[in-house]
């Protein structure tokens, strides 16, 4: 599983504090972005967590 | 591109959260003073309002990855007079933050090229426009002798038990939990 974040981000950081593993903040971009490249099995499920609360629903997801 | 952290955008941002931060304790303070000159709804509306500046505030911190920016700005010093006077010093505050701080660095941060914190400045100053208008309309009903007489019968509502009187003035003390008049507001449906 892939995750990839748009430009819709809005920098609200729920993707980060949920799983910093594979969300960090870019504080030049003011927006988050993804660290990992494929998403680690254990964390798929807090992935799409993160993807399901994003207020800006700016990630997206490729299985 | 200049770096975030060396943009004035960054130095705007954190002065924005030391703004919405004074905001909210200012408001707090207010709230606490309109209780006890019995105005509970104005009360209310203050601690409502301190909420509101602690999201801007929010909003405002989590644009940083932490660290530390040396920053300058002016703020009202202030006092805790009457409510009236406390209506009208957070209207001229939300004025002076919306038009001289807000509208200011919104064009800062196109200029520098961060359009996501333009538009939050821009966001946000609707929030703020709109508590000007609120506490200027606050004011005036206390000034004109409204806040608890209408010129036509309206329904007033206890805030302490819902209790709810058909009247242009509301009763001198809620006849269902004895809290006085100050506890009454124009029953309002949004529902």
């Amino acid at each position: 599983m892939k995750a990839t974040i748009s430009k819709q981000c809005m920098g609200d950081r729920n993707c980060n504090t949920l799983c910093p593993d594979v969300f960090e903040y870019d504080e030049d971009q003011l927006l988050s972005v993804v660290k990992a490249g494929v998403i680690p099995t254990h964390l798929e499920a807090v992935v799409k967590q993160a993807a399901n609360e994003c207020g800006a629903n700016a990630i997206n997801i490729e299985e | 591109m200049v770096s975030f952290r060396e943009s004035q955008t960054a130095k705007n941002i954190l002065l924005s959260y030391s703004a919405e931060t004074q905001a909210r304790t200012r408001y707090d303070f207010f709230a606490t003073h309109a209780q006890e000159e019995s105005f509970i709804q104005i009360a209310k509306i203050f601690s409502q309002t301190a909420d509101q500046e602690y999201e801007h505030a929010l909003r405002f911190f989590k644009f940083f990855n932490g660290g530390k920016l040396e920053i300058s700005g002016t703020f009202p010093a202030g006092v805790i007079v009457d409510t009236y006077a406390n209506l009208i010093q957070a209207a001229e505050l939300e004025l002076y933050v919306h038009d001289e701080l807000y509208s200011v660095f919104a064009q800062t941060a196109e200029d520098e090229g961060f359009s996501r914190a333009a538009d939050t400045f821009h966001a946000i100053n609707v929030s703020e426009k709109c508590h000007e208008t609120m506490f200027r309309e606050l004011a005036d009903n206390l000034v004109t002798g409204r806040v608890f007489k209408r010129d036509s019968e309206v329904t007033w509502k206890c805030l302490g038990c819902g209790y709810q009187h058909r009247g242009t003035t509301p009763p001198d003390k809620c006849p269902a939990c004895v809290k006085p008049r100050g506890y009454f507001e124009v029953l309002q449906k949004n529902w």
